[in-house]
């Protein structure tokens, strides 16, 4: 009985030093290992009503309230392992008013991994093509995330 | 007035004390001559519960070596003293000395896990940046993954309303201006590869009957393996790539261990 109350204890505390330990654990587990940085922004045009309903055939156009742009990014993962690119909220104009999301198209589908996400393989550098919305009166375009690259919105 | 108290037999002063100075009983004034009580006095009473006292203690420790004699234990005869010793030793086991153990091993030791920590996030680093990378000639051939990996003739294919039918069926969507570029395997066809189309990278597009159409339209046999891939009109450098992994230690990504770069000529239908 009392060998046991004593295994007992001990494997009382070998569990709960485990735990305290292994409880920091998954911040190393789970840590980012990818570089994934944006080092480009080229906007190649402005989509008008006809262009847009190519690219984007169930999208419904608002050329009053927002603009459409066809931009390109640059993107470059200095690591040998597999990162992201998540465009949503990743641009906005330079004031910070207005964040900007990207648009489901057909010239993205085989590029994306999900909606608005880019793989980018480890150690590769890759330009991801996406349609832009912005507002109407938007001029610009900044990645504040990525050392604040900005780009003109023509 | 001097009295003899009933309890304990004592005489003491009414007049100085209330009551017996001696064993704290009352004595009502005028009732301490009565006959003598049948009563055991004071000291009568403290001998007999001393002996019950004793004969108790006798009873009890006869039981317990009896007991410790069932359960193999050498009988130890403890003096207060050591019985104070083990009780202050018993704490090592009881909560609070649980407690205490937990906080004194993880502060303790807490330096070391985080030394350990350091040293695993360190190798990861160092890790994560080591990859390499080969460029091998069409139809050359790598090991990739214990199999050998290679790339034959590549074709660019219009999309016309049969190809795009069978696409549209499998839940792609074709983009004005986009064409089918199809690669011949060479090899292992399980292996983790993506195109590179003038650096934008392309995912492959599957589909049984496409398949069997470009390995015709490349006159390809029928057991040809082909993997196909939707790309842009009039690009310029086409890269097929093919990674071996391999697992992190201590982390949940894998990283690229072999990047096998094949550029690629492309034949137009």
């Amino acid at each position: 009985m009392k060998i046991l109350g004593k295994l007992l204890w001990l494997a009382t505390l070998i569990l709960v030093v485990g735990v305290v330990y292994l409880s920091g654990f998954d911040d190393l587990y789970f840590a980012e290992y990818s570089r994934v940085h944006l080092t480009d922004i080229t906007v190649e045009q402005r989509l008008d009503e006809a262009a847009l309903q190519e690219l984007c055939p169930n999208m419904g156009v608002e050329p009053e309230e927002y603009g459409y742009y066809l931009v390109s990014c640059t993107l470059q993962n200095e690591s040998a392992v597999d990162g992201y690119f998540w465009a949503d909220n990743a641009f906005h104009n330079s004031a910070e008013t207005s964040y900007y999301s990207t648009l489901e198209s057909t010239i993205s589908t085989q590029q994306q991994t999900y909606s608005g996400t880019w793989l980018v393989p480890g150690g590769e550098t890759v330009v991801a093509r996406f349609v832009l919305l912005t507002g109407a009166e938007d001029t610009d375009v900044t990645a504040s995330q990525y050392g604040s690259i900005v780009a003109q919105l023509q | 007035m001097k009295i003899k108290c009933q309890a304990c037999g004592k005489r003491y002063d009414t007049d100085t004390d209330e009551l017996c100075p001696y064993c704290g009983n009352y004595n009502p004034i005028g009732q301490e001559e009565e006959a003598p009580s049948d009563k055991p006095s004071w000291h009568e009473r403290a001998k007999e519960r001393e002996e019950k006292r004793s004969e108790r203690i006798a009873r009890l420790r006869a039981k317990a070596q009896e007991k410790s004699s069932y359960s193999g234990e050498p009988q130890q005869q403890q003096t207060p003293k050591e019985a104070k010793k083990t009780g202050c030793a018993g704490c090592g086991t009881s909560i609070a000395g649980l407690v205490l153990w937990i906080v004194l091993v993880v502060v303790l030791t807490g330096p070391v896990r985080q030394l350990v920590f350091t040293m695993i996030k360190e190798k990861n680093d160092q890790q994560s940046t080591q990859m390499k990378v080969v460029e091998i000639v069409q139809d050359e051939t790598y090991p990739v993954d214990g199999e050998m990996f290679g790339a034959g003739r590549c074709m660019n294919i219009p999309i016309e309303t049969q190809q795009e039918d069978l696409l549209k069926e499998n839940g792609y969507e074709v983009a004005p201006g986009m064409q089918l570029t199809a690669v011949e395997l060479k090899g292992s066809i399980f292996a983790d590869f993506y195109l590179k189309v003038d650096d934008v990278v392309y995912r492959e597009v599957y589909s049984w009957e496409l398949n069997q159409i470009a390995a015709e339209k490349m006159g390809l046999s029928e057991n040809s393996d082909v993997a196909l891939f939707l790309t842009p009109v009039g690009s310029q450098e086409y890269q097929l790539c093919v990674r071996e992994m391999q697992e992190m230690d201590f982390a949940s990504d894998d990283r690229v261990s072999t990047l096998v770069r094949i550029p690629l000529q492309v034949e137009e239908v």
